[in-house]
């Protein structure tokens, strides 16, 4: 069975929704709009973009274009990252994508040859879905890592130094930085996590469903998903702190300028 | 008795009044940020178990002269020695095991007072230094603070008592040159006496400090007075 087809029309009568959102950040001043409308403009290109080259790619299957495609989401996440975390894109660019590279390798290879022990493990039907589900979730959450913990750094740099005067190694004054960063950006996902199927019904699953899965099959993916979004969020966001450490501070440990 | 000793010097000539081996070295100091120098041509001794004071007015860079001494102010010209050492990327973490720095305005995170006084000792290199329960408490009697202050969270203290823990943290090191930037901000009179009784005492360490305060310049052995710009010293 089948999901309903939206026609063309009803999908943009979907946008008349947006009315409400510009409504409100012009009565609040947020100064919004144009970033709104870029964003939503953006991600209908992009989708309609995507499902007409996922389709051509789910035809062809080869796991060369499917890394290549996998490559090619590591890079803008990347870009989008460093560039939305407010801090200098030629920077953090190159740490936030190792990170990025390392931890999903490690997930997907453990998801597709470990638990799923798929015959073809780079088959387009399982590897891009379920790699552009962890790099979306890691990217909000090394935004909000990357951000915390280099502004509150900043911000508090007195207390930096206070460490590093007082005997500190340079790790040992980060420590509290970055604890307070990893907090920041986990304890979004853990609150998700914990009213999943009461609160939230996450999309994946949602998706399968329409598709036409059965629901108990649709579940035992999406508890699968939740885990290694869990794990590949928490360890892009150590990761990208600890490789772009290396390239911000001075020979004296003084943090140099990020933006 | 006290000396104290407000100097003049210019910016080109060495001010080394201090009969002391000196522990402390600026030698034609010069610092950049971006377009500014803050300090500029600056020639200083600090010897061995002095007590001295910057002041001048905010801005002129006193701060920075700190700062400067172990390493947090990265583009400079000239030498800074401390111990004889001179300050470079390769010597600036050693250096700083001489030293025990308070700067303005410290926030550090943590739930209790007891865990703010052991906050320098969670770190490696001050294992060996952790101090007993005895020595902490006498530092709290000596600085008008009941022990049980210890258990309260940081956030039920007022800022004076917190500077006065901070304070304490900071001489629980024993480091023998302590640089503290306006260590008496915070503090009612009778808390900057004791301070200013404690530090006096212990001869042996070199005070570099910087201050507004007027009894505590009063009572220090040399008062630099630093003016902007042409980082003259009047007297």
């Amino acid at each position: 069975m089948e999901a309903e087809n939206i026609s063309y029309w009803h999908l943009a009568a979907g946008y008349l929704l947006l009315l409400i959102p510009i409504a409100l950040f012009y009565y609040y001043r947020v100064g919004l709009i144009r970033q709104t409308l870029i964003s939503m403009a953006r991600m209908t290109a992009q989708l309609l973009l995507v499902g007409f080259y996922l389709e051509v790619i789910f035809r062809i299957n080869s796991w060369a274009i499917n890394l290549i495609w996998i490559l090619v989401m590591i890079v803008v996440t990347a870009l989008t990252v460093s560039s939305r975390s407010g801090l200098s894109r030629r920077l953090f660019f190159k740490p936030v994508f190792a990170a990025l590279l390392i931890s999903i390798v490690m997930v997907d290879l453990f998801m597709v040859v470990g638990i799923l022990q798929l015959s073809n493990p780079f088959d387009a039907r399982y590897i891009i879905p379920l790699t552009g589900m962890l790099i979306g979730n890691s990217l909000s959450n090394t935004i909000i890592g990357l951000n915390s913990f280099y502004y509150s750094l900043q911000e508090n740099k007195a207390t930096y130094h206070f460490a590093l005067a007082a005997g500190a190694t340079r790790r040992e004054a980060l420590l509290s930085f970055k604890r307070l960063a990893i907090q920041k950006a986990m304890n979004p996902t853990i609150a998700t996590t914990a009213v999943m199927g009461l609160v939230s019904l996450p999309g994946m699953m949602t998706g399968q469903i329409l598709g036409g899965s059965n629901p108990v099959v649709a579940i035992k993916y999406q508890i699968l998903i939740m885990l290694t979004i869990f794990v590949s969020s928490l360890v892009t966001v150590v990761l990208a702190m600890n490789f772009s450490n290396r390239l911000v501070f001075d020979k004296y440990d003084n943090l140099m300028r990020i933006k | 008795m006290n000396v104290n000793r407000v100097v003049s010097i210019s910016p080109h000539v060495n001010l080394n009044l201090s009969m002391k081996e000196p522990v402390i070295e600026y030698k034609d100091v010069t610092v950049h940020y971006d377009r500014e120098e803050p300090v500029k041509n600056f020639s200083l001794s600090v010897g061995k178990g002095e007590k001295t004071v910057l002041t001048g007015p905010s801005g002129a860079g006193k701060s920075t002269l700190l700062n400067l001494l172990i390493g947090f102010v990265p583009t400079f010209e000239g030498t800074v020695k401390v111990n004889g050492i001179s300050l470079t990327p390769a010597t600036a973490s050693s250096l700083r095991k001489f030293v025990a720095w308070l700067p303005q305005d410290l926030h550090i995170e943590v739930p209790t007072v007891k865990e703010l006084i052991y906050f320098p000792f969670t770190f490696k290199n001050n294992r060996d230094l952790l101090p007993g329960k005895k020595e902490i408490e006498t530092l709290l009697n000596t600085f008008f603070l009941s022990p049980s202050i210890l258990e309260k969270s940081v956030l039920d203290i007022s800022g004076g008592e917190k500077q006065r823990i901070i304070l304490i943290s900071v001489f629980l090191l024993k480091r023998p040159i302590l640089l503290l930037d306006e260590p008496t901000s915070a503090l009612d009179p009778d808390a900057s006496e004791a301070i200013m009784d404690y530090l006096l005492k212990q001869k042996d360490i070199t005070l570099l400090s910087v201050s507004h305060d007027e009894k505590w310049i009063d009572r220090m052995e040399r008062n630099i007075v630093i003016n902007p710009n042409s980082l003259s010293h009047g007297s």
